[in-house]
């Protein structure tokens, strides 16, 4: 990085939807962010992955605005987030990790609220509302309280509000949770048209196989830093391992977890 | 504090439970955690005396660090809630024994302070014992565990068995204590007694009517219900204590009372009846048979009422699911309306909905909010009432030219409390919505939510007293309502800006009661105070000064919507 000129360099960050230069974060003295770089650009379905506690929602939640306090720059579609006022946000869509929503409301309520938030006419809202809870395959439940829905059904109305207002930037954190397995084959298809078509998907999970497949690019975080990034094929080349989970667990320099089964089931059998 | 008494004292009894097949220490276990879980609930009858979290955060304080996503904390009196409630229902007993010093026969006695309790009972069974008797957690953490049927009756009897003891003893053991002191003990054993099968009646009753409206309806239905029994009860609460203290001057003409059939038909007098057959002797069939009733009807009632059981538990199942759709079209279509009217900006309006269905949806809120509404429609009456008795009577209200439609004012000490409520929410985790959305001003997300609490709250309820008033005091108090109207209409910003600002719906309910009365009252002073103006300015230019008070209260609605809802964001 050191070695590009300068020129080069504003010129790519022109391009790129989001920028991240050596983003640090602390709770409480402790560094949850410790110097975190990071770029992306249209048409990437990035998959952000690390272990607990590696940053991956903090850093999220800091390009949302959510969590202030962090020192270093973070730039949207070229803004730096802090100067940039609250209008980048209508680019962006956003599931956050647990299904936290008004469910007191039903669907339609809510999704029709959030679709309004973000700019959209009340009556767009509600059609594409309508659209959508129609495509999951919830018409029948839009108007019942979100709180009698099952944890999919929730993740479907959450997804849906993120999706709603026709992002460019989509932040997924573990989007596929509670879902089953048709769904998450409509989820993976709808990302990668939506990537086809210009957006960047920043997409956050544990579950690797899903990752391996669906991402263009991979981001692991660990200890508060970018530990590696690159396409699946590149970091394989790098690790020689076979698969991501193995690359993961040889990134994040884990190789306990036989002796931590073996004290468990001891700890099971002890009388 | 360490384990409840009761525990121990169960203990002693340790080998009976053996012999009836239960596996003691589990249903210990159980039993202790249901107490523990009972000392942290907020009950319904403490939420009529809540107040606002007297926290000093700041808006905006909040948000840094990521706390928005967080619960914050609250501070946990663990042991406030069921003590408090306890409490209140002690106090409500100590007042209702009022009923007894009015003297009268002891049927007369007995019959009406057995009537005021039972009822306290029942509505008090309807809304706090419901969190008891309906908990639907039992079934998924419980029934998933190896633990027997019968271990886990036990244990779920015995725990509503403590629960209403410790209930009953602290509504009853002020009248039963003044009934010793002034009738004698055989008065205080019998009313004692009484007091227990009646409790067990009104127990029974409502199992009965859970029952039947679960197979009736669904558990959205019988929640929504507890609402309004909440309602009721603060309502028979203020308007039963002026009927009790009035009751003591008219309760003396009625000592040759002579009781028809269709009188011990009420349950409270099969009671009392077994007051003139026991203590007085009369033995005669009006008496003994109703006595008996009292004594027969709960313990066969108890009976059944166990053969239920598993069709209750069945019914159950329905509480925890409950989908109900339809009907709400029409509604939003209104608040959409409401919202175009009232609203100016787009953000505002979608608040606007927004803020109006969760106050229409949310449950908890609803629990809160609904019995400070009850109150608000019982008090300008009561205040009126208060003024007349104190003079010559009702009659003795000039209404075609007085001034006590002023009373109206009173209507809107409902504001504060409401407003800061508002902050609250069931799912307040939510609320991360606010901070991911690009909302341009927070000020209209405040101004909507005011808005809409004002329209769907605050208004109906206005409307309906105001019409009570003019049709009692004439058309000609019609410009002094709109004063009233637009003088609550300004207590709404004008609380918020005394008390700290949070994003409405966007933290936990506390879990006990914590009191920021002070500024309530303040907001309160300040009411009587607008109150006061009014009633000067009315008496110093009869017939103009209104005109000048509805452009004085327009103007004080522009400044305070406009200034106080400004936020540096």
């Amino acid at each position: 990085m050191e070695a590009m000129n300068v020129e080069a360099a504003s010129r790519e960050r022109e391009e790129a939807v989001l920028s991240i230069r050596d983003l640090r974060m602390n709770y409480d003295g402790r560094y949850v962010l410790n110097g975190v770089d990071l770029e992306a650009r249209p048409k990437q379905i990035i998959g952000y992955i690390g272990p607990n506690g590696a940053g991956k929602s903090t850093t999220i939640k800091i390009m949302l605005g959510l969590v202030k306090g962090y020192t270093g720059e973070v730039r949207l579609f070229g803004q730096d987030i802090k100067e940039a006022g609250t209008e980048y946000k209508r680019r962006i869509g956003y599931v956050p990790e647990t299904a936290e929503l008004y469910d007191s409301l039903t669907a339609r309520e809510y999704l029709t609220f959030t679709g309004e938030l973000y700019g959209l006419a009340p009556e767009s809202a509600e059609r594409k509302a309508k659209a959508l809870m129609d495509g999951f395959g919830l018409s029948h439940a839009i108007d019942s309280r979100v709180s009698s829905y099952s944890k999919g059904m929730k993740q479907k109305v959450l997804l849906a509000s993120s999706l709603l207002h026709d992002p460019d930037l989509i932040f997924l954190d573990e989007p596929l949770s509670g879902l089953d397995a048709n769904s998450v084959m409509v989820i993976k298809e709808l990302l990668e048209l939506l990537a086809s078509r210009g957006k960047t998907i920043f997409y956050s999970s544990h579950i690797m196989d899903v990752v391996e497949k669906i991402s263009s690019r991979i981001v692991l975080l660990s200890g508060g830093r970018v530990a590696a990034d690159g396409s699946f094929e590149e970091l394989r080349a790098r690790g020689g391992e076979k698969s991501l989970e193995e690359l993961f667990n040889q990134l994040t320099d884990f190789h306990d977890h036989r002796i931590i089964a073996e004290r468990l089931v001891t700890a099971l059998e002890e009388r | 504090m360490g384990e409840p008494r009761i525990l121990r004292a169960l203990d002693r009894i340790q080998p009976l439970f053996g012999r009836m097949g239960i596996d003691y220490p589990i249903m210990r276990r159980i039993l202790a955690l249901k107490l523990t879980l009972d000392r942290r609930r907020t009950t319904g009858v403490a939420a009529l005396f809540r107040a606002s979290k007297s926290g000093s955060m700041e808006f905006g304080s909040g948000r840094k660090g990521g706390s928005s996503l967080k619960p914050k904390e609250t501070a946990e009196d663990t042991d406030g809630g069921l003590r408090r409630s306890l409490f209140f229902y002690g106090l409500y007993g100590a007042i209702s024994s009022l009923f007894m010093l009015a003297g009268g026969t002891y049927f007369f006695q007995a019959g009406l302070i057995l009537a005021v309790l039972l009822f306290i009972m029942m509505t008090a069974m309807l809304s706090d014992f419901s969190s008891v008797m309906l908990d639907v957690r039992d079934k998924p953490i419980l029934h998933t565990k190896p633990v027997d049927a019968r271990t886990l009756g036990m244990a779920k009897t015995l725990h509503i068995l403590i629960y209403f003891t410790q209930f009953a003893l602290a509504l009853g053991i002020v009248p039963i204590a003044v009934g010793i002191v002034k009738n004698g003990p055989a008065f205080g054993l019998l009313l004692l007694l009484s007091f227990v099968l009646g409790g067990l009646l009104v127990a029974v009753f409502t199992a009965f009517v859970y029952l039947a409206v679960l197979k009736l309806f669904d558990g959205e239905t019988l929640k929504d219900m507890i609402n309004y029994v909440q309602i009721a009860m603060t309502l028979f609460m203020l308007i039963g204590y002026q009927v009790a203290i009035r009751a003591m001057d008219m309760s003396r003409i009625s000592d040759e009372f002579h009781p028809g059939w269709w009188e011990l038909a009420v349950p409270p007098l099969w009671y009392s009846a077994g007051f003139e057959w026991l203590l007085n002797g009369r033995g005669e069939p009006l008496y003994i048979i109703p006595a008996l009733m009292g004594l027969i009807v709960p313990l066969i009632g108890a009976v059944i009422f166990f053969r239920f059981i598993p069709a209750f538990e069945r019914s159950l199942e329905k509480l925890s699911g409950g989908t109900s759709g339809g009907g709400r079209k029409s509604t939003s279509r209104l608040n959409r309306l409401l919202a175009n009217l009232l609203c100016r900006s787009k953000e505002e309006r979608a608040f606007y909905v927004f803020a109006s269905a969760m106050l229409a949806r949310e449950r908890e809120f609803k629990l809160k909010v609904y019995p400070s509404l009850g109150f608000s429609l019982a008090v300008p009456f009561i205040f009126l009432f208060s003024f007349a008795t104190a003079g010559e009577g009702l009659s003795s209200i000039d209404y075609a030219n007085g001034l006590a439609y002023l009373n109206l004012y009173s209507c809107a000490i409902m504001i504060p409390t409401l407003v800061l409520t508002l902050k609250f929410s069931g799912s307040f985790k939510g609320s991360w919505i606010y901070a991911s959305a690009p909302i341009e001003r927070l000020g209209s997300v405040y101004r909507a939510t005011l808005k809409a609490s004002f329209a769907r709250l605050f208004f109906p309820l206005f409307m309906i007293e105001a019409v009570i008033f003019t049709v009692m005091f004439g058309i000609r108090i019609v410009p002094d309502l709109i004063v009233i109207a637009a003088v609550a209409a300004s207590l709404l910003p004008l609380t918020l800006r005394i008390t700290e600002r949070e994003l409405p719906f966007s933290l936990p309910f506390p879990t006990s009661d914590q009191s920021g009365g002070m500024k309530v009252l303040g907001v309160m002073l300040l009411l009587g105070a607008f109150a006061g103006i009014h009633y000067m300015v009315v008496t110093a230019v009869p017939v103009y000064g209104v005109w000048g008070l509805i452009a004085a209260s327009i103007a004080l609605n522009t400044w305070a919507w406009r200034d106080t809802l400004h936020t540096n964001k």
